[in-house]
């Protein structure tokens, strides 16, 4: 054994330089199922699990107008557990279906109920005999539904899901051990088979809270203003009422179109290999039906050149300035370049206007930079976000920003900054090499977006010969006004939350309620020195807070 | 075992990064220093992963010191580092594609680096000089604890933060404007004589490098670490019990209470985990639990479904007694420990959660095999019992001003 050590390392040194390469597009092997859907899968033979992502390729921009909401809610529904009840083994037809149905009439009369209430508060109510029987039903409905502590098909095998709603793509990931991928095979296509949806009341009324509660208003009122009458650009929570009339049947419906076979890829990572994979895939989710051909929904064109655009909201939370410019979808020419310059930008601590508007110029705290928002398969957005630092007002900050960019396109780029994005994206692109769900999802996302896995290592190449120059010019094309949407969003003034403001509020109401006899014109006016006050420093708003307080019982008198 | 040909030996060094992620055994050393370091060779890995972890004791942070940690921390990033200034510092990690993050937690002070393999001698240099060499500069003190104090006003103005605070979800408790004023630069300077000493210390590194390789790397880089002799900790005064439930106003939002229950600190790793298990895959409680939290604490939310801040705890308490009583059936358990040791196989597939479980491994955190094997039910029901016990939890009640009125 000894003699054969020298022999054995010989080949290991020979190939130390090769193995540092990436392995890069032929790591992964495509094939097409029966019936039509992708199969992409990375074999890391060894590991002993599999990542799994089913990539619809669809999401919210190919959502019909009376069904704005599904793929968040088919996210849910179908995808948010793997409950035995939605895959069972036998074809039988479920127990649960006719109670399903009848949950669906009683929800569609309680909200039509609910309608007519609310146009005439005087009718005689049925609401309260409804949600009785609701109730009931709800309780023989529960009692076939599992409620034992790891009832969940995946989890008692110490799998995890997830799953993503996006704009461009629903995807679903599942991680297993290795020895259950043919079970992952059977669930999957039992899942899609069946499209039981048990917990549909329960996953819409949870998406209708979280939209009622949570969500960046101020990104979806960007979007709406910059991408106006596109899906890309609109707001769920503006379609709660369309939400709530989604029925059971509705979505079930939708996801028969949403999730056939010719929106699918399969992609696999992990421990299991093409040769094994196809025949279990061919037999389960490639015997799934393909639907008949339907047409691809057209979706509205935006010009990218709309004009400028501006708006101002009061919102919760801090003050902040958002702009974004229509930027084109990324299998255009120019979308590389400027997802470089997003990187020269933003990168890091040493990006761009990190450096120059929050250390050098200290006029803004925070800067955060987005490319294809909300999605890359269509013309999206490219955002900038900047949080003011005290004493720095939002229109402050807007010039500096456009100063900078209006230098970026400009002056030419210094090799160090060059060199610094390439390296930075260099790290990006092998951190999602690197683990199997990040590989599976950008794979699936270049697909979703691009139309084609192959970008997602392309562009890597693509970004190492980019020119410094094709970057500028792309800037100059896509980053100019006629592009833009700018956002002032402003915290909501009599919020109340910070306790200095609302001591302020109080006493500026105070002051001014012996002077102002209209109420609306006294908030405004509290509005407007509270916007004033917010300029000033911390300790000159605490002084002025004092010197005010000072005057309140001279009013008084 | 058969010696593979050089063909076949060369098919599996060209197979693909991580090969054997999960089976790779992890090996320790101790440098002279005392500095602990745990290595998992990834041979193939294109991608270099530290973590170092600086532990906290109670004694570190007094109490009327809050904020002492985070302020040193926010020096440390503006002061200099080795012979780098704090710009030329980031420079030089973003000249090379390196991820360095640092994060603050109840009991640690952490470090998590990423570079890419042929960076991974200067991406340790770096986080070195960060922490052996550190200059902290007087005059940035003021401020920094001017930054400090307003980013904390800020995020407190949020109601979740609020929120978070008093459930003890944010960590270390909040610096307040008294606390930060009182902090000088002598506090900090021992804070740092402390804290950060190599025997404090334990490093995690995974990535192509062989042991010999890493004990080269880590000697050349951290290997001149050294802490000066410090007096033994002050006795610790017990931690108060948690004390009135919370009122946190949200303005227009709907209401409900709130609980946090922080795993028992003696608590066998081995239960926490099964317990963590039923309860997070129960389908009675999924309307109740938040996401996972970082140190394991269990966050409950029930939405009230009649008016008052009071029923609304109660509705809460009584479904968490509810499932106490209910407690864990042998099938649950058998359940439970087919579950756990899967996932340790799906663990494999996240580079950073073996790095966490290395660290856990090598501090006695981690559940061992044959603890979970042997757990009883009348031992996981006497676990989760102690785990929700309502008296060590921390309640808090949110809505709408109105109606949070008692």
């Amino acid at each position: 054994m000894r003699l054969l050590a020298p022999l054995l390392a010989l080949p290991l040194l020979v190939l130390a330089p090769l193995r540092a390469q990436a392995p890069g597009a032929a790591e992964v092997q495509e094939r097409r199922l029966p019936n039509g859907a992708r199969l992409l899968v990375v074999e890391r033979p060894g590991l002993p699990a599999f990542h799994a992502s089913l990539v619809f390729r669809g999401g919210r921009a190919e959502e019909p107008t009376t069904l704005v909401g599904a793929t968040d809610l088919l996210a849910r529904a179908l995808y948010g557990h793997t409950w035995p009840e939605d895959v069972p083994e036998a074809d039988a037809a479920s127990p649960l279906d006719p109670l399903l149905k009848q949950e669906e009439g009683l929800l569609e009369s309680l909200r039509l109920e609910r309608i007519r209430r609310s146009a005439d508060p005087g009718a005689p109510s049925q609401i309260a005999g409804l949600e009785a029987g609701l109730q009931a039903l709800r309780l023989r409905i529960a009692a076939l539904q599992s409620s034992e502590p790891l009832s969940d098909v995946y989890a008692r095998l110490g799998g995890r899901q997830s799953v993503t709603a996006g704009a461009d793509a629903l995807v679903a990931d599942t991680e297993l051990p290795v020895a259950d991928f043919e079970l992952w095979c059977r669930t999957e296509t039992r899942r899609l088979a069946r499209l039981q949806l048990s917990r549909f009341f329960e996953a819409r009324t949870a998406l209708i809270t979280e939209l009622r509660t949570g969500q960046d208003q101020g990104r979806a009122l960007l979007r709406g203003a910059a991408l106006p009458g596109h899906p890309y650009g609109r707001n769920l929570a503006d379609h709660l009422p369309g939400l709530e009339a989604i029925r059971w049947s509705d979505l079930r419906a939708y996801a028969r179109r949403a999730c056939a076979p010719d929106h699918l890829t399969i992609v696999l990572v992990g421990g299991v290999g093409l040769e094994a994979a196809f025949p279990a895939l061919s037999r389960t989710l490639g015997a799934l039906p393909a639907p008949e051909a339907t047409e691809e929904p057209v979706l509205p064109e935006i010009r990218p050149d709309l004009g400028d655009r501006r708006i101002q909201a009061t919102l919760g939370g801090a003050s902040r300035l958002l702009v974004g410019w229509r930027i084109p979808a990324r299998n255009h020419a120019d979308h590389l370049a400027i997802r470089m310059a997003a990187q020269i930008l933003d990168g890091g601590r040493t990006g761009r206007l990190a450096v120059r508007l929050v250390q050098q110029r200290g006029l803004a705290t925070r800067v955060e930079v987005r490319m294809d928002e909300p999605g890359g398969r269509e013309p999206g957005l490219l955002t900038i976000e900047l949080w003011p630092a005290e004493g720095h007002s939002l229109a402050e900050l807007e010039g500096a920003l456009h100063s900078e960019l209006l230098r970026f396109e400009q002056e030419a780029l210094t090799p160090e900054e060059w060199q610094r994005a390439q390296a930075e994206l260099d790290t990006e692109q092998l951190l999602a090499e690197d683990a199997p769900g990040r590989l599976a999802q950008a794979l699936g996302r270049a697909w979703a977006e691009a139309g084609d896995w192959h970008a997602f290592y392309s562009e890597a190449k693509r970004l190492q010969t980019l020119a410094p120059e094709s970057v500028q010019a792309a800037a100059q094309t896509w980053l100019q006004p006629s592009h833009r949407t700018t956002a002032l969003i402003e915290p909501a003034f009599l919020e109340g939350q910070d306790p200095l403001e609302a001591e302020m509020a109080q006493t500026l109401r105070t002051l001014a309620a012996r002077r102002i006899q209209d109420p609306g014109q006294r908030e405004r006016l509290v509005a407007e020195g509270l916007r004033q006050l917010r300029m000033l420093p911390l300790e000159e708003r605490r002084r002025t807070l004092t010197l005010l307080l000072a005057q309140v019982p001279a009013v008084a008198k | 075992m058969r010696i593979a040909g050089p063909a076949a030996l060369a098919a599996l060094l060209l197979a693909g990064p991580s090969p054997l992620s999960a089976q790779v055994p992890t090996r320790t050393f101790t440098l002279p220093d005392g500095l602990r370091v745990v290595l998992r060779e990834d041979q193939g890995r294109l991608l270099f992963r530290a973590r170092l972890r600086l532990a906290l004791r109670p004694g570190d942070l007094p109490a009327g010191r809050e904020g002492l940690a985070d302020l040193t921390l926010r020096m440390l990033d503006r002061g200099e580092a080795g012979h780098l200034g704090a710009a030329a510092f980031d420079r030089a990690l973003d000249d090379g594609g390196i991820r360095l993050e640092r994060s603050l937690s109840a009991d640690a002070l952490t470090w998590d680096l990423v570079s890419r393999s042929r960076d991974q001698d200067r991406a340790l240099g770096l986080l070195a000089d960060r922490l052996l060499r550190p200059v902290l500069d007087p005059a940035a003190l003021e401020p920094e604890r001017l930054a400090c104090w307003r980013d904390q006003e800020a995020a407190l103005a949020a109601p979740e933060a609020r929120l978070r605070a008093a459930l003890g979800l944010a960590g270390l408790p909040p610096a307040t404007e008294q606390s930060l004023g009182q902090l000088t630069f002598a506090d900090l300077e021992t804070f740092l004589r402390r804290v950060f000493r190599p025997d404090r210390a334990l490093l995690v590194l995974e990535g192509d490098l062989s042991l010999e390789q890493a004990k080269a790397l880590v000697l050349l880089s951290l290997g001149t670490w050294t802490g000066e002799a410090l007096p033994p900790d002050p006795p610790i005064p017990a931690a108060p019990p948690p004390g009135a439930p919370a009122r946190i106003a949200d303005p227009g939002a709907a209401l409900r209470a709130e609980a946090a229950a922080p795993p028992p600190g003696d608590l066998d790793p081995a239960l926490r985990d099964l317990v963590a298990l039923l309860l997070r895959t129960d389908p009675t409680q999924a309307d109740l639990l938040a996401p996972e939290t970082a140190d394991g604490t269990l966050r409950f939310t029930l939405r009230a479904s009649a008016p008052g801040a009071d029923a609304a705890l109660a509705g809460l308490r009584d479904r968490l007694a509810a499932r106490v009583k209910r407690g864990c059936t042998g099938a649950d358990l058998d359940r439970a420990k087919a579950a756990w040791t899967e996932a340790q196989r799906v663990l494999a597939l996240h580079p950073e959660a073996l790095l966490a479980r290395d660290l856990r491994e090598a501090e006695g955190r981690a559940a061992r095999p044959e603890a979970v094997a042997a757990a009883t039910p009348s031992a996981l029901g006497a676990a989760l019992a102690r785990w929700l016990d309502p008296a060590r939890m921390r309640w808090a009640v949110v809505g709408d001003p109105a109606s949070l009125r008692p």
